[in-house]
């Protein structure tokens, strides 16, 4: 064995002080409880499972931001009270939903009233679904008294950590995301341009399905939608606060 | 004496004969005779001679039935009484001006008595009410001249009388100016005699500097300055400048030169910027002049409710979380809050992925234009799981150090839970240890990650900010079912001065004392609260689950920022007067409720000592009288709820007419000037609010920047 020499002992001893830098956060951490997760409702009827997509979703974020993650994506009917213990959640679905019991609508209901955030992702990859057409039902039930309506350009969700210009997913079909609202806070988004597809990653650490027609650079953009939902669902209308608007505009960003 | 005065009819212009016995028992009385002397007659026929028996009887039954009938002489004697004469003076306090030295009132005594005849004479004080006799005192508090000629006629209804005299300045307050003011024809009082007016005080001769009128408009908002209207009227001192002071508390605000008209009146405002929320009592006052007639009038007390138009709220928090998306929920939802949030998206460490700075909505975190410049401008700071090291280590003496002369000046400040909190964000030896409620230096580990059920403690059980209930018996089961939290941030216990109102079950420190979850702490004039753990959110998700809504949640941080800011209405001890102002000798209702059973009223100068005031159903009642003119301040004290940590001494003022006693002082808070337009946090267009000029808040500038690399909000 050749004798170590000074820059490579140097590059070691960087190397080991970034690993430890790094990776010295999780030791401190009061554990994987108070961490974020995502929840998948499991509906009956047409919702698939994507818990790759999420978990890819939650190491992406845990990379880029500051949030603490843990990879944790239980799968959990509308109607279970541990739905509550996870104010993230995501419906994923490629068919009809059967219409659910009036007691599980009435406690999706208060999830989202309470402070738990919904995204709805439609995976069909179409413009007209039996899927879609279950979820405005859905929506409808929930929020009798409220429509789905599309987020504008300037909304927090486009801005909460990456500045998106077009909300896509695996397919670029739709150009906007839709929404219900209660008073300033957005609970439920519902996006049609397959948003887990694009998560989705394989073992190999490529992507389930091909993004299209923007192939990897759509799939990247995905990602950042993605980012920015989580942390909507974390920091609600925060990047909509003067000081950022204003500094934003300032440094020609907005 | 004729047959006519037989039957009950005048014998002469003074006397008479009359019957008092009803006329059937009379008539009565009659038949019976009739008949005796016919059966007298019948039976006698047969022994003659009956003439002078019937006779005899006849004049016995005539003499009977004449007794029946209770015949009465009546005879009438006497004399005419002279007329009296009716002496009302006015006993109001405008009648005790003072004129060459000598109440203007007695002045004009002594010459109606001079002049009237006092054998006859029967006099009358009246104010608002007649009173009969005694030594006029120049006291009362109103005129009202129509009450008391209505009680002179009704007294004297149906009597003459020689006269009713008045003596009175003629400035009455029961209306009846206004009635012969306003009216084309207005009914003149009818009384039993001539009326005679005589009017006290010479017009043109009286000196006299007065506050006639101090307008506040009856609230302000805190830090926002409002205007005090001064009206002054100073008749002998035409042309003259009057020097006018604006006092609190005994405290000197301001003092300005007035230059009187020539018709003696003058006008003067008062800026004032109030620091604290509550009731205050601001006193306008000029000097008592040589020959001044009315001293009383030369201070007026105004009271004014300051209330919080918003509360400035700074959340620093280190990284999202459900944690802290709850509480800016919470704050965001909230109108009296003006929250400004800083969350760390990104740190240094956070930049593994490839992504483009233009790509990212972050913005540099400014961390220095907040603890350095624009801290004052706050009244709660909230660290929420930050870590200052990757910001400004450097720098965390000056920054540091500010945020703890802004507690000890006023400020308040939570530090909550988390992996970059207390001892995991290196904050022993920093000055937020100094004011911190726990001790940090908890040793290794400096967490534990186990879910836990936080207990109630003693101090917590009688304190409002652990208070989610009014019952005791029902605050404490609500904590007992809250959802449990999932980690918690150890310590090395509580600090001094502190109280602990959360702790853990079963951890201990290693003093043996069991773990503080939630503790509170006094630092000078400021109030800190440390939040051991980061999953309060779960008090909402949890009971939401449950159907039963989030009040528990919202309940414990109203109560933490009501008690941090010191807001009067969060105070243990309310109470409150029906209005601001009342006459002298007025029952003054007391209204409020007290957490406590028993509450000890302690009364200012002059009063005779405690009393104790027992509540029913939560609330209090109470009447009292005053008879001192000025502000009085009902100072009230609870019992302190724990040895170490106060509630202070609440106050709240009222106003009683004109003049004020003496109030304690209270201690301002001294505050620096706010963000200036164009240099400030957030750029806002936001009013400037200026601080004390006075007192400022002695913050530290951060020096220049030095290395390190700019961490993004």
């Amino acid at each position: 064995m050749s004798p170590l020499s000074r820059r490579a002992a140097l590059r070691l001893g960087a190397a080991a002080a970034a690993t430890a830098c790094l990776g010295a956060r999780d030791t401190f951490a009061f554990g994987d409880a108070s961490k974020v997760d995502c929840v998948e409702i499991n509906m009956p009827g047409g919702s698939i499972s994507r818990p790759e997509a999420w978990s890819r979703l939650l190491f992406e974020i845990e990379q880029t931001t500051s949030i603490e993650t843990v990879s944790r994506v239980p799968r959990i009917a509308p109607e279970d009270p541990a739905l509550f213990e996870h104010p993230f959640a995501a419906l994923v679905g490629d068919g009809e939903l059967k219409p659910l019991s009036d007691a599980a609508i009435e406690q999706l209901r208060r999830y989202l009233t309470y402070g738990g955030f919904l995204l709805i992702d439609d995976a069909t990859g179409l413009k007209r679904s039996a899927f879609d057409d279950s979820v405005r039902k859905l929506i409808g039930r929930l929020f009798p008294t409220r429509s789905l309506f599309p987020l504008p350009s300037d909304h927090a969700i486009f801005r909460s950590f990456f500045l998106i210009n077009r909300p896509v997913g695996r397919v670029a079909l739709f150009d906007h995301v839709e929404a219900v609202s209660l008073g300033e806070i957005t609970p439920l988004v519902y996006f049609r341009n397959d948003l887990s597809g694009a998560l989705s990653r394989g073992a190999d650490g490529r992507g389930t399905y091909p993004c299209t027609p923007g192939g990897e650079n759509q799939r990247r953009e995905a990602v950042k939608l993605a980012v920015n939902l989580v942390m909507y669902a974390l920091t609600s209308n925060y990047k909509q606060d003067q000081a950022h608007v204003a500094e934003l505009m300032k440094e020609g960003r907005l | 004496m004729s047959l006519w005065w037989w039957l009950g009819g005048e014998v002469g212009p003074d006397a008479a004969l009359t019957f008092t016995t009803p006329g059937w028992l009379f008539g009565l009385a009659a038949a019976a005779a009739m008949v005796t002397l016919f059966v007298t007659w019948r039976d006698a026929r047969r022994f003659p001679p009956v003439g002078v028996e019937l006779l005899c009887l006849a004049l016995a039954l005539s003499v009977a039935c004449f007794a029946a009938a209770g015949p009465v002489w009546v005879e009438q004697a006497g004399h005419r009484e002279p007329p009296r004469t009716v002496l009302l003076i006015d006993d109001s306090r405008s009648m005790g001006v003072l004129e060459a030295g000598e109440p203007r009132g007695a002045r004009a005594l002594a010459e109606v008595m001079d002049r009237v005849p006092s054998d006859r004479l029967e006099v009358f004080r009246f104010g608002r009410e007649l009173t009969a006799g005694g030594e006029p005192s120049f006291e009362q508090g109103s005129t009202d001249l129509a009450q008391a000629l209505r009680g002179v006629s009704e007294r004297y209804a149906g009597e003459r009388l020689a006269g009713v005299i008045v003596l009175t300045d003629g400035l009455d307050r029961g209306g009846m100016r206004a009635r012969y003011t306003n009216e084309d024809s207005p009914e003149p009082p009818r009384l039993p005699g001539p009326l005679t007016v005589y009017q006290a005080g010479v017009p043109g001769e009286l000196d006299d500097v007065s506050v006639v009128s101090v307008n506040a408009g009856g609230f302000g908002f805190m830090h926002s300055p409002f205007t005090l209207d001064v009206t002054l009227a100073a008749p002998g001192f035409e042309g003259r400048k009057v020097p006018v002071s604006l006092t609190q508390d005994g405290r000197l605000l301001a003092q300005r030169d007035v230059a009187l008209g020539q018709d003696g009146a003058g006008k003067v405002n008062f800026s004032v910027k109030p620091n604290k929320s509550g009731r205050f009592v601001y006193e306008v006052s000029v000097p008592v002049w040589e020959g001044d007639a009315v001293p009383g009038n030369n201070t007026m007390p105004v009271a004014v409710r300051v209330v919080r138009d918003r509360l400035r709220v700074l959340q620093v928090c280190g990284s999202p979380s459900f944690d802290q998306k709850f509480l800016r929920l919470f704050l965001k939802q909230d109108p009296a809050v003006d929250l400004v949030s800083f969350f760390i998206l990104r740190t240094h460490e956070d930049t593994r992925s490839s992504y483009d700075e233009k790509e990212l909505s972050l913005i540099k975190f400014p961390y220095e234009q907040l603890f350095a410049e624009d801290l004052a401008s706050f009244d709660l700071v909230i660290f929420q799981n930050f870590d200052y090291r990757p910001y400004f280590q450097e720098l965390a003496g000056e920054l540091l150090g500010n945020v703890a002369t802004f507690v000890k000046e006023g400020g308040a400040f939570v530090m909550i839970g988390g992996d970059r909190s207390f001892d995991e964000g290196d904050y022993q030896g920093t000055p937020i240890s100094e004011i911190l409620p726990v001790t940090l230096g908890a040793g290794s580990p400096r967490t534990d990650s186990a879910s836990f059920q936080p207990r109630l403690t003693g101090p917590g059980r009688v304190h409002p900010v652990t208070r989610l209930l009014g019952d005791a018996t029902e605050n404490e089961a609500l904590w007992g079912r809250l959802s449990a939290l999932d980690g918690l941030n150890l310590s090395a216990g509580p600090a001094p001065g502190s109280a602990v109102l959360l702790s853990h079950p079963t951890l201990r420190t290693q003093k043996g004392e069991p773990m503080p979850v939630l503790a509170v702490r006094e630092v000078g004039r400021g109030r800190t609260m440390a939040l051991l753990g980061d999953s309060t959110w779960r008090w909402i998700m949890a009971e939401a689950a449950l159907g039963q809504g989030n009040q528990a949640y919202l309940r414990f941080w109203k109560n933490t920022m009501r008690w941090l800011v010191k807001d009067p209405e969060g105070d243990r001890v309310q109470v409150a007067a029906a209005r601001e102002n009342f006459l002298l000798g007025e029952d003054v209702p007391l209204s409020g409720a007290c957490a406590r059973r028993r509450l000890r009223r302690r009364r200012g100068r002059g009063h005779r000592g405690q009393r104790p005031v027992r509540r029913r159903g939560g609330d209090l009642r109470h009447r009292h009288r005053q008879d001192r003119r000025g502000a009085h301040p009902p100072a009230r004290r609870a019992p302190r709820p724990l040895a170490r940590e106060g509630e202070g001494h609440e106050r709240r003022r009222r106003r009683l007419g004109r003049g004020r006693d003496r109030l304690r002082r209270d201690r301002p808070r001294p505050r620096a000037r706010r963000a200036q337009p164009g240099r400030g946090l957030l750029g806002v267009a936001r009013p400037v609010r200026q601080r004390h000029p006075l007192h400022p808040r002695r913050l530290r500038p951060a020096p220049a920047r030095r290395r390190g690399r700019p961490p993004r909000a």
